[in-house]
């Protein structure tokens, strides 16, 4: 039968051009166009300002700052990640190793300073967390309160924050997201700052390559559009917590081989 | 009458409201939304051959550019009678590609009489345009402008004044693009389709 030695998508004719056209495949732009754009925005509207000249200065000083916060932060976290015996500087503060590590490390405070929203990331998890000021209130808030959230309770201010917890609660979602999306935003123009071709090994090229993947896992996820607020509110949050990974590993690179020591010798010797 | 765009997609007032307010981070919710469907776009239009897939990616990066820039110029939002977001970005994205082409100095190859719209191909597109890397391939043979025009009208919902605006030609000119386009087309794939007993398909 002629339908039969037929491949199987001529059976069903286009019915117009429309449709033909309507089903060709969608192509996948290339990874990283976001990271490549988000440099290029502040940096437009300031270069109408002040022009071209002076539009090189402080990403340079931001990445050189930011790489070595970020370069003895990493190391940091992985030589205490094995032995977490070290106790928090508060005992109401959220038992996360991050926080501990906040009082040693010198932070890319202009970073993070500069933003005026809170930021509950930073101040869960954020290796170089820049808020002086211990969040001892936070821990005070009974994370039961809001499954949902995971204990990413925003801290808005450092004082009294369980009185407004609940005239906060129907926006803390909307704000968690907002906060998540600016750090976002911000690692991912800080990677784009740090990362460098011309330094690199396979272990962390091994590496970055997967935390690359996660991210487009994410993303993809993200575009799709079928999931509901705590989905989406995980999704950034699982982001910006790969991008973090993924800046901290391209910044500690960059400070390995400038010391000329190897990343991957480094790797064997903290584990 | 060609269908309305084939992407459509809603954008929320509150997220407009935030990225005119000139948010960085709801701006990215923007382009990740976006950056498909753009690419996309300018990839159907550019080519996918050669260098057109870099081509389509720097399309996709002004088109954002700009669209952050002049994002105070859209009026438009969700409610009744207003401009959808996606029409107004993909207006941007489209004359990014325009322009692009219009570089690539190919148009002068491919300007038709004006006088033979009257040739219009209504027929239905042959079987073997079910096929997508035929047709693809097909698209691909097209000239440049040719193939814009029928991308324009049949995929995205472009009128033949509104192609003949984006193009700064006449409506007759896209009329007799469209017609040619379709010809062609079907000359493309039709002699592919006498083949595909013994045709082997991805």
């Amino acid at each position: 039968m002629p339908d039969a030695d037929r491949p199987r998508e001529y059976i069903d004719p286009p019915a117009d051009w429309s449709a033909a056209f309507a089903a060709l495949p969608q192509a996948e732009p290339p990874p990283g166009g976001w990271q490549r754009l988000a440099p290029r925005l502040p940096a437009q509207s300031r270069s109408t300002q002040a022009g071209s000249g002076s539009r090189a200065k402080w990403p340079v000083w931001l990445a050189t700052a930011a790489s070595l916060a970020l370069a003895a932060a990493v190391p940091l976290v992985l030589m205490d990640g094995a032995a977490d015996s070290t106790p928090p500087p508060s005992a109401s503060l959220p038992a996360t190793e991050s926080v501990a590590r906040t009082s040693t490390v010198p932070a890319p405070t202009t970073v993070e300073e500069s933003v005026p929203m809170p930021s509950p990331v930073a101040v869960e998890r954020d290796p170089a967390g820049s808020d002086p000021q211990p969040q001892s209130r936070v821990a005070s808030v009974d994370p039961t309160e809001v499954p949902s959230l995971d204990g990413r309770a925003p801290a808005p201010s450092t004082v009294a924050d369980e009185v407004h917890l609940d005239t906060v609660t129907d926006n803390r979602p909307q704000m968690q997201l907002a906060v998540l999306q600016q750090e976002s935003a911000r690692l991912e123009a800080l990677l784009a700052l740090a990362h460098d071709e011309r330094v690199g090994s396979g272990t962390g090229a091994m590496l970055a390559a997967q935390m690359q993947s996660r991210l487009s896992q994410i993303d993809s996820v993200l575009a799709s559009g079928a999931i509901n607020d705590d989905e989406r509110l995980a999704l950034w949050d699982a982001r910006v917590d790969t991008l973090r990974d993924l800046t901290g590993l391209e910044a500690t690179e960059r400070w390995f081989a400038a010391e000329g020591r190897a990343y991957d010798t480094a790797l064997v010797q903290v584990h | 009458m060609p269908p309305t765009s084939s992407f459509a997609i809603d954008v929320p007032d509150t997220l407009l409201a935030r990225v005119r307010a000139g948010e960085r981070g709801a701006f990215e919710q923007l382009y990740r939304r976006f950056e498909r469907p753009v690419f996309n776009l300018a990839l159907r239009m550019l080519g996918s051959q050669g260098g057109a897939r870099e081509e389509a990616a720097d399309v996709l990066q002004d088109t954002m550019l700009k669209a952050f820039n002049r994002i105070g110029d859209f009026r438009g939002g969700n409610g009744a009678g207003q401009a959808p977001f996606w029409g107004w970005l993909r207006q941007i994205a489209v004359n990014e590609s325009l322009m692009r082409l219009r570089a690539r100095r190919k148009h002068g190859r491919d300007v038709a009489l004006e006088d033979d719209a009257w040739l219009e191909d209504h027929a239905p597109p042959p079987p073997a345009a079910a096929d997508a890397a035929q047709l693809q391939r097909a698209l691909e043979a097209l000239p440049d402008t040719t193939r814009s025009v029928l991308w324009l009208y049949h995929a995205e919902g472009y009128t033949h004044d509104e192609i003949a605006a984006l193009m700064n030609r006449t409506a007759s000119f896209s009329k007799s693009q469209l017609a040619r386009g379709s010809r062609r087309l079907r000359q493309l794939l039709e002699p592919a389709e006498t083949r595909a007993g013994g045709h082997a398909h991805a």
